[in-house]
């Protein structure tokens, strides 16, 4: 049995961001160009990114766009980690602002009210 | 760390960190994907956030067992509806449409059931391909060459070698299925 096709077959590794970077950059040699290609031959959705990036005509902006929407990116996160955080607290916060303010307004009345009959 | 262990670890602890620890990873290819439908930076940024964001909307709501591919599809179509919303597509959109098995276990699936036959089937179902597809495919897998190197060998430009072997191989992946259905 011959095993020459197997290739065709095979799943081949997931990329290594830098190196598809290298690829686009024409830094590679033909065999790492070979190995690139094998893995955007079996991914559609590497094969379009790859397409997709080589559009970018100054590539070497593109680290600063990818730190840019990474940096976006954990800016929702952190933000929906204090949403779920308050939503997990047992009581919401304003209802804790009103009942402060209306604890603090009652003492504030208190106050007064003895300051006036004291008098 | 595997994808899915990351997903697993959001799944028990509810916490946003492993998700965006998790779409970081595919930061470039969405980027990527968003540049070559939209054609523009600035779009593209865009709607790698609404990718984003969208991504961490639905993936409380759903089990996803194939992370990479539902991103994809997620990405593709976002691209796609916003192409349509411009006037540049026509094309029908439905993101709850059922995904399709990801390519890699589909090649899993077919090399498991390849693994104890004849490679025979291969030859025959290669005689059956075009030409251009055969060319390529050999040139690519058996002769480890380039896009590059066969463009220049055949006088196919860049473009038409890409698309020999990925048409190519899809191809040959129905032939073979059809055939190993077959016997």
């Amino acid at each position: 049995m011959t095993d020459k096709w197997k290739d065709i077959l095979t799943q081949k590794s997931s990329l290594d961001p830098h190196k598809l970077m290298d690829y686009l950059e024409g830094k590679l040699s033909d065999k790492e160009k070979h190995e690139v290609e094998s893995v955007l031959a079996d991914s559609a959705f590497m094969d379009d990114a790859a397409e997709g990036l080589n559009e970018m005509k100054d590539k070497q902006k593109i680290a600063s766009i990818l730190f840019e929407l990474n940096s976006q990116l954990h800016k929702k996160t952190q933000q929906r980690r204090k949403l779920q955080f308050s939503n997990r607290l047992p009581f919401p916060g304003w209802l804790i602002f009103t009942t402060v303010t209306i604890i603090l307004l009652i003492v504030l009345a208190y106050i007064i009210f003895r300051m006036y009959t004291t008098e | 760390m595997s994808d899915q262990d990351l997903l697993e670890n959001f799944r028990k602890t509810g916490d946003n960190t492993w998700l965006g620890t998790l779409l970081e990873r595919y930061t470039l290819l969405l980027f990527g994907v968003c540049m070559k439908y939209l054609k523009n930076e600035e779009e593209a940024k865009d709607a790698v956030q609404q990718i984003f964001l969208k991504a961490l909307t639905e993936l409380p709501k759903y089990k996803v067992d194939y992370f990479k591919s539902w991103l994809y599809t997620i990405a593709r179509n976002h691209c796609l509806m916003k192409l349509r919303d411009k006037g540049k597509q026509t094309l029908e959109i439905n993101e709850k449409m059922p995904l399709a098995i990801p390519e890699e276990e589909e090649n899993k699936q077919l090399f498991h059931l390849m693994k104890d036959r004849e490679y025979t089937l291969m030859n025959e179902a290669m005689d059956e391909l075009t030409p251009e597809q055969r060319t390529c495919i050999e040139e690519f897998y058996l002769g480890k060459k380039t896009y590059q190197q066969i463009a220049e060998k055949t006088g196919f430009n860049y473009m038409q070698v890409k698309s020999y072997i990925q048409n190519g191989k899809r191809n040959l992946k129905i032939l073979l299925q059809k055939r190993l259905g077959q016997s």
